[in-house]
């Protein structure tokens, strides 16, 4: 079944959208399909930019990074 | 004439010539849509003048010297004391934001004009927006929105703005995220005119395109502007800043516009071709040419430049005395690998001064390795602007001055014309033997991600890094009275520290070190009293709070940063940190006066922390914005004041 960001990438974003409403709104569908690239490219560079998210928070897993880029490659479902 | 009158007075300079009788012509925002950027209406007719100066807080830190000092207003210390217990000053109006404030409002003529770093209501949330609030009733009555696309924002996730408007002679001028400049109508911030600086834009005389992409960074951020317009005399032209000091491929300019068309007048390239030799006006890089062909007013030039970075981050200050300009660089970029930082090539880590009218090169100052707190600071930058100043004003040896605090840490005096140095304080403490660093002070820890690092000199001395705990700001400048029951000297308020958002920044040695130094503006050394610690510490800048059984005020919040510029009203000071908390302080001797928390322990990255940058002052009305991680629309606007009075 297709990742959607109902069911698959919201519930995962949920926990960070008050650390990040600085920015954008990680639980509102526009806002995360309009950044996946750059939300992506975070992820995929921890090398570079640093643990995303930062601490205190645990970075997300290397599914959950797996699972975020699967969501695009379907298209940004909602 | 004391001196309070006499700021008064100079600030009437501006006023010069005839109020307009007919509106210039408005553009409508489709004109943003369509690059490359197309004259958005008929063109407007030369900027009129202002018959009166703009009141209180109508540009970056008040006013184009950046004194930060406003005396149109009837506060005083005396209105924060109540023989009844009752807090005459207090907050009016909270605004709850659709993102957050980065920047320091502008405040006149009974409206507080704040712009968003990002907006919610953006598409996709890419976007920024301008608010014109009614200080007296708290309501937005105008806002002017941009979107544009993710991949526009700047090097740190902003896709709004992060300048104060300079609000005269009836337009608001802004630059923005997406590298645009923006002059709106005041009444109703219709677009009169936009130019982009990031690329391009033959129609306004504009032949820069800047967008070169780093070959080190996955995406590199483009051309921004951070900086604060600053506007002349006679109201006829505008100064700005564009560049990016994080992107190696990125070319930084000055550029000056006509106000009543956003046309180019001039423009200067921070990066010197050539070392030794000035860069001439405008000459730009080859690789930066946008238009073909080049009109002749420009050239391009195929040698160097011998370094990038050196981007102009913060306000450009204007003195029209001497009709000059005082630009703050940034860093080089790539950094070196190994210290020292200093001394750095080319315009980097200094201020140059231009001739207001020309753009011709006048004088360059960069900050010397002994300034530094530590040897091996790097990315050091004069983040702040210059405040232009009279240093030692009403002595036989008087002579115009630059002051400005670096992110070393260091305080600078330099004369205004020569830009030669005349005295600098460290402002960072050291141990009482005058010599010893204080091991918490500027931490360079070996683990870049340690997490509040507390380490040992040894190792922060030889480890490369990034003084967090040096000057970000701009100072205020106090000028000195002899009307008070007291004499005070003149002097300077320079708020400490810079950002505390993630863990390699964990903000000040707050044990330590204040989050504001009041130094005399002419030996640069503490005026307030001090007690007998070591460090020594501002004996009166804290005070018991028995509302909430806890002591407040510098010395008692873990990181608690002066991130934003102070203020001064009359013979108090103002200095939001990053608590996130606004302070007042008595400015004879440090006495807290009163305080107020916008966002405290909000659950961010690293303790709950975020920026509050200002205030701004109008009459008795003080604004402060800020960015509250945690917080719903992560924007908060805050308006504060005398209480209102029961009509008889």
């Amino acid at each position: 079944m297709a990742v959607s960001f109902s069911n698959d990438i919201m519930p995962i974003f949920n926990q960070f959208r008050g650390q990040m409403m600085w920015r954008f709104d990680l639980t509102n569908y526009e806002h995360v399909k309009a950044n996946a690239k750059t939300i992506n490219n975070r992820l995929a560079h921890a090398d570079i930019y640093g643990p995303m998210p930062p601490p205190p928070f645990d970075p997300l897993t290397p599914e959950q990074i797996q699972l975020f880029g699967q969501w695009i490659k379907d298209g940004c479902l909602p | 004439m004391d001196k309070k009158t006499e700021i008064a007075r100079a600030k009437g300079l501006h006023s010069t010539k005839p109020a307009p009788t007919a509106a210039a012509p408005i553009a409508t925002p489709e004109a943003l849509t369509t690059p490359p950027m197309p004259r958005a209406a008929p063109v407007p007719p030369p900027a009129p003048y202002a018959v009166q100066p703009p009141t209180g807080w109508w540009m970056y830190h008040g006013d184009p010297e950046h004194t930060g000092y406003v005396s149109d207003s009837t506060l005083t210390s005396a209105d924060f004391k109540s023989g009844d217990g009752a807090q005459p000053f207090t907050t009016l109006f909270t605004l709850s934001l659709d993102g957050p404030v980065l920047s320091v409002p502008a405040v006149t003529d009974g409206f507080v004009y704040v712009g968003l770093a990002n907006s919610q209501q953006a598409q996709g949330g890419n976007g920024g927006a301008l608010h014109k609030i009614d200080i007296q009733t708290g309501q937005i009555v105008n806002t002017f929105n941009w979107d544009l696309g993710s991949d526009q924002r700047d090097a740190h996730s902003f896709a709004g703005m992060g300048c104060t408007p300079a609000v005269v002679n009836g337009r608001v001028y802004f630059g923005a995220f997406n590298g645009k400049f923006y002059c709106l109508d005041q009444e109703t911030l219709d677009l009169v005119w936009v130019t982009d600086l990031r690329h391009a834009d033959p129609a306004h005389n504009q032949p820069v395109t800047n967008t070169g992409g780093s070959t080190t960074i996955p995406t590199p951020p483009p051309a921004v502007i951070w900086s604060s317009p600053v506007v002349t005399a006679d109201g006829a032209s505008l100064y700005i800043g564009c560049g990016e000091g994080e992107n190696d491929q990125l070319f930084s300019f000055v550029f000056c516009l006509d106000t009543a068309t956003g046309d180019i007048k001039w423009l200067f390239c921070t990066n010197q071709f050539v070392k030794d030799q000035p860069n001439q006006p405008n000459v730009l890089p080859a690789a930066a040419v946008g238009i073909s062909p080049l009109p002749s007013q420009f050239s391009a030039s195929d040698i160097g430049p011998i370094i990038m970075g050196c981007s102009v981050w913060g306000a450009i200050a204007y003195d029209s005395e001497l009709n000059r300009i005082y630009c703050s660089t940034g860093n080089q970029a790539p950094e070196p690998d190994a210290p020292p930082e200093l001394p750095s090539p080319g315009y980097s880590n200094g201020i140059i001064s231009l001739d207001a009218t020309t753009g011709e090169f006048k004088a360059f100052f960069q900050v010397p390795k002994e300034s530094n707190y530590r040897e091996s600071d790097f990315d050091i930058d004069i983040g702040g602007a210059s405040v232009v100043f009279k240093w030692k004003e009403g002595q036989p040896d008087e002579q115009k001055a630059v002051a400005f605090g670096c992110k070393n840490g260091s305080f600078f005096v330099l004369d205004a014309d020569t830009l030669k140095h005349i005295v600098r304080q460290q402002l960072l403490p050291y141990h009482n033997d005058g010599k010893t660093w204080v091991a918490t002070v500027d931490p360079h820890p070996a683990d870049p991600n340690a997490i509040n690092p507390s380490v040992s000199n040894d190792e922060s001395n030889s480890t490369q890094g990034e003084n967090f705990s040096g000057v970000f700001n701009t100072p205020a400048l106090y000028p000195g009275s002899d009307d008070n029951p007291q004499t005070i000297s003149a002097r300077f308020f320079v708020g400490m520290g810079g950002p505390n958002y993630h863990n390699a920044s964990p903000g000040i040695d707050y044990q330590s070190t204040p989050f504001m130094r009041a130094i005399d503006a002419v030996t640069l050394k503490d005026v307030w009293p001090m007690d007998d610690s070591d460090p020594r510490r501002y004996s009166k800048t804290s005070t018991f709070d028995p509302s909430i059984n806890t002591e407040v005020g510098m010395y008692t919040t873990a990181g608690e940063c002066g991130l934003s510029s102070p203020a001064v009203v009359n013979d108090v000071v103002f200095c939001t940190t990053s608590k996130i908390a606004i302070y007042a302080f008595d400015v004879r001797d440090g006495s807290l006066l009163w305080y107020d928390d916008l966002g405290m322990q909000t659950d961010g990255y690293n303790g709950g922390y975020g920026y509050c940058l200002g205030p701004a002052i109008w009459k008795n009305y003080v604004v402060a914005g800020a960015l509250v991680f945690g917080r719903e629309g992560g924007g908060i606007l805050r308006i504060y004041g005398l209480t209102p009075q029961p009509s008889k």
